[in-house]
């Protein structure tokens, strides 16, 4: 016997891998992708548009299609509020619906259409709240002014008696945060939670977000494209590229000294003020597109542009995801040589 | 404006027809099935639009005919939203190999002329109020549910469905809380030119003696029975025809106000 084994982690999504039968050909949406996220941690998931990020989120969520053209592997393993370890994606309909919004609870990148235009937010929030628990009307309007005053909500009871058209983008995603938070889920997935909103407000969402992690030490998998959000809220970042894991580990390492050349690119291109820029110089931009999911380039899917590359080693076998420092993990088969 | 001006006109001749049919005991000067021996009386003091060939007054058959008219109409298309709205929606929303065998089978009735399909109907189970309900809500459910489906269709894609799915909804109460609410609006719609439709239709049935059995008032019948004796009292026909069309344009108007 161990002793003193550490706690499983909170959500462990172990070797998931997604595809889709398309008429085209096999979609390789996500691939062989895992890692481990324990209480009050903030994951980011950072990758451009079909990096595969948002399937990883829809399938935590047990929210991926259940028809036969979707091939779904690996395990999801999550701990409910009862302490018993679930496998989402092997769970009975009747069992996912019961952890969906009650264990992990999700927000989505559009506040103007995740709220059903026809219904008042506070019919919203209390349909919510009575989705897994069963207490009276009554009750769950006082848990919903509650969680809205909890948000920093100014005057809950008008905004309960509003309409999502009424009210603007931040208080929407506010309301949806307090929807999400209104069955106490054990962890959060945020997909791009504050793209649509102006930066201000988005601001304003990250801080709250953050403080109300702190309060419940919840776990939140935030999915985004900006890395200076990522910068703001996560502990731990995992970078992806064409549906796999490329780099991966603690924020402040892999901004300071990143490994694969992709993670580079991507920090290279955002814009800083504190690298002056001499005015007309263009940003950096990483040459190419990302690869069709269809048809994967061989061996690393991002030598075609990457700087370093080198035929005969990138184009070879498939670079293992691979220890370079304590707590970190990357893909590429030069990292050693590249610095 | 121009929009508004159009369900004002439908919806005031929808009322003035639900009117006329309710109080109908009321504002009919005669009993609309007594006869007398004033046969094909023109249009007079005593009997407005005249009697006719059994010397029964025609505005009495008229307002009466109203009722008929509506329950036929209403009847219909509410069988048609009790059979079109849920196969929409399980089409719309679960797609997949419902929706493919639900989609032929809309296809093949739309492509059907109704007139005609109700004809066939007809003759086989024989004519009377429930039965032409029936069949009338029969052939017009393919397009209830292809309306129901688009709409279902996109409404599932919204963000808000996604959430509900999210937040653990079942599908069912997924479909009834936050679907159907949100399609609602253009079933009503839809429902109104259900009832135009359903109304001609059977207007037309009862021209082709296919309709309500006689005694009871109705104003296929009447336009039909009239049309032998044009010569001798027009308003026979005409008034339940100009009746017809007036109630028909009224929840048309109304319906594709909305829409």
């Amino acid at each position: 016997m161990q002793q003193a084994t550490p706690s499983p982690p909170l959500l462990d999504v172990d070797a998931l891998t997604v595809r889709y039968r398309a008429r085209a050909g096999l979609v390789h949406a996500v691939s062989d992708v895992s890692f481990q996220l324990g209480q009050g941690e903030t994951l980011a998931i950072v990758g451009e548009s079909g990096s595969g990020k948002s399937t990883t989120g829809l399938a935590i969520m047990g929210l991926l299609p259940t028809d036969r053209r979707t091939i779904v592997h690996g395990a999801i393993r999550l701990t409910s509020k009862s302490g018993s370890i679930n496998d989402v994606l092997r769970l009975p309909d009747r069992e996912r619906r019961r952890v969906r919004g009650n264990d992990v609870a999700m927000i989505f990148q559009d506040p103007m259409s995740s709220l059903n235009p026809i219904y008042s937010i506070g019919s919203q929030i209390v349909e919510a709240v009575r989705q897994h628990r069963h207490v009276a009307r009554r009750e769950a309007v006082a848990d919903a002014l509650r969680l809205l005053a909890e948000l920093g909500v100014p005057s809950p009871d008008r905004i309960l008696a509003s309409y999502p058209h009424q009210l603007s983008g931040g208080m929407r995603q506010r309301v949806m945060i307090a929807i999400a938070l209104s069955c106490r889920p054990r962890a959060l997935i945020a997909d791009e939670p504050t793209t649509a909103l102006d930066v201000t407000i988005q601001a304003q969402i990250l801080a709250l977000l953050k403080r109300v992690q702190r309060e419940t030490a919840m776990a939140v998998v935030f999915i985004t494209h900006n890395l200076s959000v990522v910068a703001e809220v996560a502990d731990r970042i995992v970078v992806m590229y064409a549906g796999r894991i490329v780099e991966a580990g603690p924020v402040r390492d892999v901004f300071k000294s990143p490994r694969m050349p992709y993670t580079l690119s991507l920090l290279r291109s955002l814009p800083r003020l504190d690298h002056l820029r001499r005015s007309g110089d263009p940003l950096e931009a990483i040459p190419g597109n990302v690869p069709s999911p269809l048809a994967l380039p061989p061996g690393c899917t991002f030598h075609p542009r990457c700087p370093h590359q080198i035929a005969g080693i990138c184009d070879g076998p498939m670079p293992r995801l691979e220890p370079c420092a304590p707590n970190r993990l990357v893909r590429c088969a030069r990292w050693r040589e590249i610095d | 404006m121009m929009r508004n001006w159009r369900f004002l006109a439908g919806a005031s001749i929808v009322v003035a027809v639900m009117a006329v049919a309710g109080l109908a005991p009321v504002l009919a000067p005669y009993e609309p099935n007594k006869s007398s021996v004033l046969l094909l009386q023109t249009p007079s003091a005593t009997h407005w639009l005249g009697t006719d060939e059994l010397g029964r007054d025609v505005l009495s058959r008229l307002i009466y005919g109203a009722r008929t008219s509506l329950v036929i109409g209403i009847g219909a298309a509410l069988v048609a939203v009790l059979i079109g709205a849920p196969i929409g929606l399980v089409g719309g929303y679960f797609r997949g190999r419902i929706d493919l065998m639900i989609v032929p089978v809309i296809d093949l009735f739309v492509a059907m002329p109704a007139l005609l399909l109700a004809l066939i109907i007809t003759v086989m189970v024989g004519p009377s109020h429930q039965n032409l309900i029936l069949v009338l809500g029969f052939v017009m459910w393919p397009t209830m549910a292809r309306l129901v489906r688009g709409q279902a269709l996109a409404i599932r894609e919204a963000t808000y469905i996604e959430a509900a799915v999210a937040a653990g909804g079942t599908s069912a109460w997924i479909i009834r809380r936050h679907v159907w609410p949100n399609i609602m609006r253009i079933v009503a719609a839809q429902f109104a030119i259900a009832v135009s439709l359903a109304t001609i239709t059977a207007t037309s049935l009862s021209f082709l003696g296919l309709g309500i059995p006689p005694p009871i008032p109705d104003w296929g019948g009447m336009v039909r029975s009239g049309f032998d004796y044009l010569a001798l009292n027009p308003a026979m026909s005409l008034a339940p025809g100009a009746a017809t069309t007036i109630t028909v344009l009224g929840f048309y108007l109304g319906g594709s106000a909305v829409e």
